[in-house]
């Protein structure tokens, strides 16, 4: 009975975690998602300062996605990101139009992850 | 390098944790449920310590489902025989009064070689000398030979006499176990006297073996 009660408990312990990992991951996603926005709609309105500070404050924000979720997201599809958003800077510097793309990029790739991680029926089977 | 290092360390302990959570029954024959998770549980740890790329995490989640799921379904067969008969089979029997069912050999695709290599393992060479022959659910299989073929018994020759329990180890390569010591109904006296009639320390002892009426057998180290 004593190893019944204890898987019992570590069954819930990992679907707490579960839960709680997927619910950790959205979050970061919004905020990560929204701050995206930001250093777009900053570029679109041809304001170089704020959008500068805003990819600054993304990579703040990508540094703690990154210490936070590597314990659960494979790191191949985190390497990805980090190369797009080391992209950001330069590409703002030039003024190209790639800025929007790679922006894109990184949202995608974020929807990616966490859709990899949700337990709908496609990823399940 | 070091990655892998800690990760096969912290695998290893996972597995043993869950090994040992599963039970003694593990370690012996495996039931079908039980095979399975063997394998799968090798297959899974190996993933994690492979490929850097894949967190720590996605190796030990499994592992102790997988752990889990086998403890919850053991225990369930424990209260349920139509869940035990599903996941762990039932035994059969092959061999009646000597005469070898073949549809249940068939049934069980066990072929006339595997059954009499069986037998050899029993010393037995002849079919007609089993009276009952059983396949258990791990694969192994359980002879009952004809009663003219048994080996004698204490009871079929009438003899009788006390059944006793088999010797203890006290002293293992030096060190005294006084639990045993006590739980076969002797005390240090008794061990006091022995050592100083043969003139031997404990830490001279490598193997002392004694049962509840105060007989031992001692071997002392090799120098």
């Amino acid at each position: 009975m004593k190893r019944v009660l204890l898987c019992g408990a570590i069954t819930a312990i990992i679907i707490i975690t579960s839960v709680i990992m997927l619910i950790s991951l959205n979050n970061h996603n919004n905020a990560l998602c929204s701050k995206v926005d930001e250093c777009v709609e900053a570029y679109e309105n041809k304001k170089s300062e704020l959008a500068l500070q805003k990819v600054e404050e993304l990579t703040h924000l990508w540094e703690d996605y990154y210490t936070d979720m590597a314990f659960v997201v494979q790191s191949d599809k985190i390497h990805g990101i980090c190369v797009s958003i080391s992209k950001l800077k330069p590409l703002l510097k030039e003024q190209s139009n790639e800025f929007i793309s790679e922006c894109e990029s990184i949202k995608l790739s974020l929807e990616l992850i966490y859709d990899s991680h949700y337990p709908y029926l496609r990823n399940v089977i | 390098m070091l990655i892998i290092y800690f990760r096969a360390i912290i695998l290893y302990i996972v597995i043993v944790f869950s090994i040992r959570l599963m039970g003694k029954r593990q370690l012996g024959e495996l039931q079908p449920s039980e095979f399975v998770v063997a394998i799968l549980i090798s297959d899974i740890a190996t993933l994690p310590v492979e490929d850097v790329n894949i967190p720590m995490i996605m190796g030990i989640v499994p592992i102790l489902t997988i752990v889990c799921l086998d403890v919850f379904i053991s225990a369930l067969s424990l209260k349920s025989k139509k869940i035990r008969k599903i996941v762990c089979g039932s035994p059969k029997i092959v061999i009646k009064d000597g005469i070898i069912d073949q549809k249940v050999l068939k049934d069980l695709r066990f072929s006339i070689d595997d059954l009499i290599e069986s037998l050899r393992a029993y010393n037995i060479f002849d079919v007609s000398d089993v009276q009952f022959a059983v396949v258990e659910t791990t694969g192994s299989v359980s002879v009952y030979q004809k009663y003219d073929k048994q080996s004698v018994s204490a009871q079929m020759l009438g003899l009788n006499g006390q059944s006793k329990n088999p010797p203890q180890i006290l002293i293992d390569d030096g060190v005294l176990n006084k639990q045993v010591l006590y739980s076969i109904n002797l005390d240090d006296t008794w061990l006091n006297n022995i050592l100083n009639k043969n003139n031997i320390a404990i830490k001279e002892i490598f193997l002392f073996t004694a049962d509840e009426t105060g007989e031992y057998n001692m071997i002392k180290k090799e120098k």
